[in-house]
């Protein structure tokens, strides 16, 4: 039993919190040597730090040295930790731009969006109203880009709100789940910006995924 | 007349001893190897690939350089007002919105990563606090002990 389990990588390991998770190499073959991760309650948890113990090449040369190294690379092990990886957000150029762009016209409200984007980074249950399909808070106002998630992209538009009321912006963002990251790929002002597909940014929007390869999800 | 042999000889020196490598840590049942090349903690924060684009806190960080440092601290301690009025109490988190500082800005301070201080804002952690962490967090946030022990224990 106790080989079975060390064997799928489970492992009690005093001194930390929560489980530890030593994948052998024969699961680690099977899952492709992609970074496991799971959903341990609300707290996105992800196992890292994949390191092998293994010595370098050169000292499986000859017959018992490519034994050792077959028995070595049965040993190799790789160390994991179970910890928070909280989603990073990245401002992609054109956001950027439009942020530049906006500090010059209206500084207060670019202020606010840079603030408010930070704050995403520092409060990660944040994150999570950003998940809603149409969520409305009392700062914040999401909802999807229905015509862009039509075709299979996860993008999404957010609205926020300062003390004197809704900001005449929209942040138009996609959400890379695979790698935990939200790209904001632009800031547009409302009244010229059309939700439609003609719109150049929507067609920079659809460009700059695939640039990024955030994999397209079933359209429903 | 010494032979070229015998000078060769009297300069001889024996060649530096054979001693067998160090051996590798092994696997042991229920234990991390104690080798100090493979960490068993992370050794910094794991950072996504961001492809090319920047991180909003580099981006804070520019703006903030760029001569923005005021409008931002206004509006944290906006935002630390409405946490401690929310909250009817001082958080780690209310702190240091009140200090005007950004996660970032705190964990320099204290010598951590942020994902430490996004922790201990959430309130995990915080009972393994080190007593130095505690002294260096109530020094950057110009508190009291009392005062951070209470708002760590939230």
């Amino acid at each position: 039993m106790i080989f079975l389990l060390w064997f799928v990588g489970i492992n009690f390991q005093p001194g930390y919190h929560g489980l530890i998770f030593t994948m052998q190499p024969v699961v680690l073959r099977l899952i492709g040597h992609r970074m496991w991760c799971s959903d341990h309650g609300v707290e996105r948890t992800i196992v890292i730090l994949a390191i092998p113990n293994v010595p370098p090449s050169r000292e499986r040369n000859g017959f018992f040295g490519r034994i050792k190294g077959l028995v070595r690379r049965v040993e190799t092990r790789y160390i994991m930790g179970v910890i928070d990886v909280p989603f990073a957000v990245a401002i992609r150029p054109r956001a950027i731009g439009d942020l530049l762009t906006i500090r010059v016209k209206d500084r207060p409200a670019a202020v606010a969006i840079a603030h408010w984007l930070q704050r995403l980074v520092e409060d990660q249950e944040v994150v999570e109203r950003l998940s809603g399909p149409e969520s409305e808070y009392d700062e914040i106002s999401v909802a999807q880009y229905q015509e862009l998630q039509n075709l299979g992209l996860n993008v999404w538009l957010l609205k926020l709100k300062d003390n004197k009321g809704w900001l005449p912006y929209r942040i138009l963002y996609a959400r890379d789940e695979i790698s935990s990251v939200i790209h904001v790929l632009g800031v547009v002002a409302r009244p010229p910006f059309k939700y439609d597909l003609s719109d150049p940014m929507t067609k920079e929007c659809i460009h700059e995924i695939e640039a990024l390869g955030i994999p397209r999800h079933l359209a429903t | 007349m010494k032979s070229k042999l015998s000078a060769s000889l009297a300069t001889w020196q024996p060649e530096k001893p054979y001693t067998l490598p160090s051996r590798r840590p092994q696997f042991q049942w229920g234990k991390f190897p104690e080798n100090p090349a493979i960490p068993t903690v992370p050794p910094h924060d794991p950072q996504p690939d961001l492809k090319g684009g920047t991180s909003i806190n580099d981006l804070v960080a520019e703006w903030e350089r760029d001569g923005y440092a005021e409008d931002f601290v206004k509006l944290r301690v906006e935002d630390s007002q409405e946490i401690a009025a929310e909250r009817g109490r001082d958080t780690l988190r209310s702190l240091r919105l009140k200090a005007g500082l950004s996660q970032v800005q705190l964990a320099k301070l204290v010598g951590t990563q942020q994902s430490a201080i996004a922790r201990w804002e959430k309130g995990s952690d915080t009972n393994n606090l080190a007593r130095s962490s505690m002294r260096s967090l109530a020094r950057a946030l110009s508190v009291d002990m009392t005062m951070l022990d209470a708002a760590l224990n939230d």
